[in-house]
Order: C-alpha cells, then sequence, then structure tokens
C-alpha cells in the first residue's frame, strides 16, 4: 500500500489546529498535531502552527499528499484563513484536496463521545445534530447519522443557517443528540415542542486531526476550493441619488 | 537567483484589488516587471457605491490563487524559482490583507522562502524606484481611495509624515461626490469626465485648510458643502451638473496644491543642500488630468522634478508590493510568519497626530 500523509488544518470557529497523519493502509498514525483555543488571531497562528506540524512529522510542504481543510461555516474571516492556506499549499505542491463542513469535523468526535459512553441505542437510529451558534436567533446546523456500531458518522444534509426554533425541528430519528455551541439552545427549544434531544458535551469547535484522520475516504476536488459562508455580507445597496436630475 | 538578480512574488488585497506580480531587481538598484496582475472588484462594490470590507474579503479569496498562477506562468517561472514573497499586511481593511498575508506566507513556508511583510504606504512611495530607478530622497503626495499622505522618503523604511488627511481621503471625496450625484463608482473617472465641460468658476466651494503652516488635509466639509450646493438647485440639469464637478475638482486642485507647496516649505530641512528636489505622485487620484496639471505648474514654479508612475503602478497593484518586498530583500530583511496583521499602521510612527484627526489618521 502507498504511504498517504495528510496536512488538516482548520481555523473557522474558536480554535486554531493542524495535524499530520500518514496512511499505510486505512489506519492513520497521527505524526504530528497541534491544538490552540483562541478567539481571535488564527492569521498569525496558522501559519506558525503549520511550520510546526511540518518539524515534528519531519515531513515538508512536498511530501504532503493531500491537502484537509473545512470549508465552512464559521467566522467569515476564520474560514477564509483556512482556504487561503489551503489554495496557497495547492499551489505549491502537487497534493490533491479534500474538504467537508466545519461541522461534519465535530460530527466524528461527537459520534466518538457517543459511542465511548456506550449511548448508542441498538437496533435503533441515531441521528446527530452539530448546531452552532449563529447569532440573531440563528444557527449553523447540518445533521448527521451515526452507524449502529457507532462508527461512521455521515451527513444527512448540507450545513444550513437556520433561526433557532426551526433548527429544534429537525432530525427524525429514534435517538437525537445534539452538540455544539447552539445546542444548549436548539435542545431547549425542542424540549418546548416536547421533542427530546440528548446534549453532548464538546468543546464546541472543530480540531483538524478528527479530519485528518478520516481524511483518505474523502474525494479529491476537481474544482476550486470555494468557502461556504452560508450567509451573505452584512452591505445594503446604496439607494437613490440623493441629488434630483431633470430628466433629459 | 545566482547572478544577484532577486526576483519577489508580490500580493496585494489591501482594499478592492486582487493583484499578484513578480518583480526582478538588478544587483545595481534597477528594476524590471515580469508580471503584473490585478483584477479590479468595482462591479461587485458597485451597487453598493463603495467598497464593502466582507464582499472585498470573499472576493481576494477566490481569486486570488489563480492571479498568482498568471503572474508565474507570465514571469515564466516556478514558485520554487523566487527568492522571496512579499504580501501587503497594512494598512487597509482587515479582512481582506488576511487573505495577501495567509496565502503569502504559506507560500513562503511552503518553499522555504523569505517572507515579507509590506506596508501599502510604502510600496507606493517606492513605487518610482521600479519605474524609473528613482532613487530617495523625494518628497510624495500619496492620493488614492483609502490614503491622502505628504510623505519625504529619505530611504528604505524612513519616512517622515508631513502631512495627512484629518478625514476622508480624497479618492473617497470623489466618490462620496459621484454618488451623491448619482455617478459611477469609482467616483474619481466620471467626476473628471463631467468636470471636463463644466464651469469651474461658476461655484465657489470651500478649500479646506488652505493656508494653514501644517500640512494636513480634509475633504469632509468639501464634501457636505458640494451636498448643500446640489440640494439647493435641485432638480439639476447636465450643465449643473457638470460645472458642480468642475467647481470641485478645482477646489480639490487648489487645496492639493496648496497643501504640496506648504509641505516643499516644510520639509526644506530635511534635504541635503545640493539635491535635486523631487515631488513623486501616487494614487488613484493622481490619474486626474486637473491635478496633475496643477502640480506640473507648481514643480516647474518651485524647481522641483516631478515623477508620476504610469497610472496602472499608481492605483493599486503587485508590483509596487513586490519590488518593496524587494527592496527590503536586498536590505537583508524578512519577517516571521506570525508577522501582524496591521489594519493601521502609519509610516512614521514619530509623526504627531494631525489635529483633529480622526482614528484613521
Amino acid at each position: 500500500m502507498m504511504l498517504m500523509n495528510v496536512l488538516a488544518f482548520d481555523t473557522c470557529w474558536k480554535a486554531c489546529s493542524a495535524a499530520i497523519v500518514q496512511f499505510s493502509g486505512d489506519e492513520p498514525a497521527v505524526l504530528a498535531h497541534c491544538f490552540e483555543s483562541m478567539s481571535r488571531g488564527q492569521a498569525e497562528a496558522l501559519p506558525v502552527m503549520l511550520a510546526k506540524v511540518f518539524e515534528h512529522a519531519r515531513l515538508s510542504a512536498q511530501d504532503i499528499n493531500r491537502i484537509a481543510v473545512p470549508n465552512g461555516p464559521g467566522s467569515f474571516t476564520g474560514v477564509r484563513i483556512g482556504i487561503s492556506a489551503a489554495r496557497a499549499l495547492k499551489l505549491s505542491t502537487n497534493a490533491d484536496l479534500v474538504t467537508c463542513s466545519s461541522l461534519h469535523v465535530m460530527a466524528l468526535s461527537v459520534g466518538r463521545s457517543i459511542e465511548a459512553e456506550q449511548q448508542v441505542e441498538p437496533g435503533a437510529t441515531n441521528d446527530i445534530l452539530i448546531a452552532m451558534d449563529a447569532r440573531r436567533d440563528e444557527v449553523y446546523v447540518q445533521e448527521f447519522s451515526l452507524t449502529s456500531d457507532g462508527r461512521e458518522c455521515a451527513a444527512k444534509t448540507e450545513p444550513q443557517l437556520l433561526p433557532r426554533s426551526q433548527a429544534a425541528m429537525l432530525g427524525a430519528a429514534d435517538r437525537l443528540f445534539v452538540a455544539g455551541t447552539g445546542a444548549e439552545v436548539i435542545a431547549g427549544e425542542a424540549k418546548k415542542l416536547g421533542r427530546d434531544m440528548t446534549m453532548i458535551a464538546h468543546a464546541g469547535v472543530p480540531d483538524a486531526l478528527d479530519l485528518a484522520r478520516c481524511a483518505r475516504r474523502l474525494v479529491p476536488l476537481s474544482e476550486p476550493l470555494m468557502p461556504v459562508y452560508l450567509r451573505p455580507p452584512d452591505a445594503k445597496p446604496s439607494t437613490k441619488p440623493a441629488i434630483q436630475r431633470t430628466t433629459p | 537567483m545566482t547572478d544577484g538578480r532577486i526576483c519577489v512574488l508580490g500580493l496585494e488585497t489591501s482594499c478592492d484589488e486582487t493583484a499578484a506580480a513578480v518583480v526582478r531587481r538588478a544587483p545595481d538598484g534597477r528594476g524590471e516587471i515580469l508580471a503584473n496582475v490585478v483584477r479590479s472588484q468595482w462591479d461587485e462594490h458597485r451597487a453598493f457605491g463603495g467598497v464593502v470590507p466582507e464582499i472585498a474579503a470573499r472576493a481576494h479569496v477566490a481569486c486570488l490563487d489563480v492571479l498568482i498562477e498568471d503572474a508565474m506562468r507570465q514571469a515564466k517561472l516556478s514558485l520554487c524559482q523566487l527568492d522571496a514573497i512579499a504580501a501587503t499586511t497594512g494598512p487597509g481593511l482587515n479582512s481582506g490583507l488576511i487573505v495577501g498575508a495567509v496565502t503569502g506566507k504559506t507560500l513562503a513556508l511552503a518553499h522555504s522562502k523569505p517572507f515579507l511583510a509590506i506596508n501599502h504606504l510604502e510600496a507606493h512611495a517606492l513605487t518610482v524606484g521600479l519605474t524609473e530607478n528613482r532613487r530617495p530622497p523625494y518628497l510624495m503626495l500619496l492620493v488614492s481611495g483609502g490614503h491622502t499622505q505628504l510623505l519625504f522618503v529619505k530611504g528604505v523604511g524612513n519616512y517622515v509624515r508631513l502631512g495627512t488627511t484629518i478625514d476622508d481621503a480624497l479618492g473617497e471625496a470623489f466618490d462620496k461626490t459621484a454618488k451623491l450625484l448619482g455617478l459611477g463608482f469609482p467616483g474619481g473617472p466620471d467626476v473628471a469626465k463631467h468636470a471636463a465641460r463644466g464651469d469651474g468658476n461658476r461655484f465657489a466651494l470651500p478649500r479646506p485648510l488652505v493656508g494653514r503652516k501644517d500640512a494636513h488635509f480634509s475633504f469632509a466639509g468639501l464634501k457636505t458643502a458640494v451636498r448643500q450646493l446640489a440640494k439647493s438647485l435641485e432638480p439639476i440639469d447636465d450643465q449643473t451638473l457638470a460645472d458642480i464637478c468642475a467647481s470641485f475638482e478645482v477646489a480639490v486642485t487648489d487645496t492639493v496644491k496648496d497643501r504640496v507647496r506648504t509641505a516643499m516649505v516644510l520639509s526644506e530641512p530635511l534635504w541635503s543642500e545640493c539635491s535635486q528636489r523631487a515631488l513623486v505622485v501616487a494614487g488613484g487620484v493622481a490619474a486626474n488630468v486637473r491635478l496633475r496639471e496643477a502640480l506640473d505648474a507648481l514643480c516647474a514654479e518651485t524647481g522641483y522634478d516631478l515623477s508620476v508612475p504610469p497610472i496602472a503602478l499608481c492605483t493599486d497593484n503587485g508590483a509596487m508590493i513586490a519590488w518593496a518586498g524587494a527592496e527590503r530583500l536586498n536590505l537583508g530583511e524578512s519577517d516571521p510568519l506570525d508577522s501582524l496583521v496591521r489594519p493601521r499602521w502609519p509610516l512614521d510612527p514619530d509623526a504627531p497626530p494631525a489635529i483633529g484627526a480622526g482614528v484613521k489618521a
């Protein structure tokens, strides 16, 4: 089996992380991993962190076969930091590029903790909602399903931006788990609707290591990597010119 | 390069232009542009009558890598043949600066090349070194959509700020006037087009700060005066529109001429006695013909040489960033991968604050 060196990194939310894993078969070996919580400063932190994981792994950028980065959602600037770095690396190496949502990266680790806590109900369907607070009474949310052994976590929907009340109506499985910075609010809203969602404690940010571990399964992009913002820029088209002109 | 020539890639994302360029600097200090690719975002911002930072940043990230590829192809070089990567890290719009800075740092890291964090104002100030091999000292007038400054350039990395705007930039005054009058964006070319067939003496508009002993600028009041004037004449016909534009241009030109004249006086102690006095103009407003003629006349009167780079190198571009990088690399400088993005980054940190200035100055 050919070796595959994967570099993954994330700056979408209030953290900065990077990891290099090596696949010789399907099982990844972790060569380097850094994770730091931060609410800002990812633009300065990420390039330094990338240098650090290359050094720890004793690899150079040219040794990387696959670059993995979430395409969003997240803070607009945070999403762009990861994508800018990924696109620059793509230009600089022969590596291919894979992506998934930042919520998917979180779902992978949430799925693992559900399994570890033996909360997976055998014979039942188990879904995970990852909900991240998007302010203005909205959440970024995406639905995932867990296989019955809890080992696989597949996206059921694309990530969406929804009002909290609407997000509380998502999910149709026997057992519904929710995690992320918007989880508490969504679980509360759901309760009002008579729906039961189990909250799973989670750091509330993705970790690039989870993405690196699953990167082998992802399909390389054939199109340019584009950010998924889910929310338009805050700008209103300027109204009417202030001065009236005579009609010619 | 082994023959002492250095090749630098420059990235510019500080406002509404995405740009990548490659320049080569010879050991004797002469520069050559190998590629200069610019993508303007006017279409994206036009509906808003001004630059929207988030829209600008989204456009930068969507095309910067494509522009870099184009530039490298035109330069017939691969990234690993570069000697350094330079990117604007300030001053400018934070969200856009981040795209260029992260891209530049990552390229530098991937190829183990030095990274240079470039001050956008410094890049404008050094452009004449690239275009006509002019070396400091010179007096510099920078007039763009985001900046209005008078600088005395002593050398690479050595600047004395003589004047700045205490409110709007000059290009911003053109944009706002155009918006008010229902003209296009950016405002400069449209205002100038109408002004060309107008009577610049028909309306008396203020010449802000003219006659003051410092060399600062202020355009907010002029903008208000134009608004009040136009309101009082509503509805305005085509000739009135042209006359307002012309009167605005004349007021601006008189003001800038006076401020530059003052800066010439203030700069006197900074020149060595025998050095030829020179004025260098940069920024998009340098394209304005009436302003250019006024500066020509002023320089003829005061014995100054006037240098204005070709307009494509006066407006925001990557070549000036690459060139500033090459000049600094030549001095043995480079910047760490964690160097900060600096939305505010005065070239002359020792300059006393302009009286009445807001935080932008």
